[in-house]
């Protein structure tokens, strides 16, 4: 990060390189549509390069900051352009699903990562997993959570701090399977 | 801080790192954070839950026209500047009468802002930033039946101990605020619940932690509401 935080665009090209594809699969899983998703990725990956001295080596690695980044660009555009609704009713994002191919040994990594972060997910009891899912790739908040499966605003905070710790303990036993 | 709210703002921990607090609770709880070590050690130790989430997603190939068109726009930007903004927009006219421009193109963008920027009684102000200090900022107020929320990107994330706090300026008298905080990506969004009457301006200054009576600094934003 040292050549991208002094302008250089073959590093930024690089980190692009490495984090664009996960950032794009975050994006269109939670927009399902890949023209909303690739606006997404533009608008953070450029905020990133030009907003490249806030990185912070000590807060975690690349890869979480950018995906963090990602996170919150695409849940200000899902709440301030589009409606929930006209997502989940979109078939587009279905139509045009095309799987990244398994080239690399890196891109293998990732999928059997993703398989073992699901996996670790599925572990937990459904109503946790539901509010989890909601908020963090849905972009709804607790309130709007709270309206839709109609129970209390504290019982949906509960759930989602009891989820992430029984997540994390999870995560914490399957060390080994998860790429840095 | 009595244990009462200390357990409510712990038991915002988990919406917090879901991005699920609306942003008035969002301010409230990084206000908190900041004077309350018990809940930051149990964030970060939450967090490694929160950061695995995107890597669960099936991967998906990006199109290269993202790339494409992501990399020109990065190879234009590190361009060298040949001249400031400035002097190539208005190249042969003196500094004097180029920086009086340059302050007639703000009110007018103020005044656009708020014409254009609103749907049915709505109303969307785009503030002045005061470049010297945050220079990447932007922030637009947007102001529906009474209520306003002002919205940041490209702002630094404050100091330890400090939170950016709101003032609304109504003549010659500034009244504090809600406090917020920005993101790891420098966004934040500061609600204004109250009746924003008579109100000519919202001010942005940076101040401790639990926010001030008066305001310790100039402005580094500021939007005109009247």
């Amino acid at each position: 990060m040292q050549l991208v935080r002094q302008g250089d665009p073959r590093a930024f090209e690089t980190v692009y390189d490495r984090h664009g594809g996960a950032a794009f699969s975050l994006a269109y899983r939670m927009v399902g549509n890949r023209v909303v998703a690739e606006d997404v990725v533009q608008e953070a990956f450029l905020s990133i390069w030009r907003s490249r001295l806030r990185y912070e080596s000590e807060r975690g690695s690349v890869r979480s900051w950018v995906l963090g980044i990602v996170h919150h660009r695409t849940i200000d555009a899902l709440r301030r352009n589009l409606t929930h609704d006209r997502r989940r009713t979109s078939a587009e994002g279905l139509e045009e699903r095309q799987e990244a191919p398994e080239r690399t040994d890196v891109e293998a990594a990732r999928r059997e990562e993703a398989r073992s972060v699901r996996a670790a997910l599925e572990t937990l009891p459904d109503q946790q997993t539901k509010v989890i899912e909601l908020a963090y790739f849905g972009g709804f908040t607790h309130t709007q959570i709270a309206e839709m499966l109609d129970m209390p605003i504290g019982t949906v905070k509960g759930r989602m701090r009891l989820g992430l710790e029984k997540l994390r303990r999870e995560l914490s036993g399957r060390v080994g399977e998860l790429a840095v | 801080m009595s244990i009462d709210q200390h357990d409510r703002f712990q038991e915002d921990i988990g919406a917090y790192l879901l991005s699920a607090l609306e942003p008035a609770e969002q301010a409230a709880f990084e206000g908190h954070l900041a004077a309350c070590p018990e809940c930051r050690a149990e964030l970060e130790e939450l967090r490694l839950a929160a950061d695995a989430l995107p890597r669960s997603v099936e991967p998906f190939a990006a199109p290269q026209s993202l790339k494409r068109s992501l990399m020109e726009t990065v190879r234009e930007d590190a361009k060298p500047a040949r001249r400031p903004l400035l002097e190539r927009l208005f190249g042969g006219i003196r500094p004097q009468l180029v920086l009086a421009g340059a302050a007639a193109l703000l009110i007018v963008a103020v005044l656009v802002g708020t014409q254009l920027g609103g749907g049915e009684g709505r109303k969307v102000v785009t503030a002045a930033v005061d470049r010297s200090r945050v220079p990447d900022a932007t922030a637009t107020l947007t102001l529906d039946k009474g209520a306003g929320q002002l919205r940041v990107t490209g702002m630094p994330h404050p100091r330890a101990g400090q939170v950016y706090e709101i003032w609304l300026k109504r003549g010659d008298q500034v009244q504090p605020g809600p406090l917020f905080n920005t993101d790891r990506s420098g966004n934040g969004t500061g609600a204004i619940p109250d009746d924003l009457g008579g109100v000519d301006a919202v001010l942005v200054t940076r101040e401790k932690t639990g926010g001030a009576m008066k305001p310790s600094e100039a402005p580094i934003i500021s939007a005109r509401i009247s």
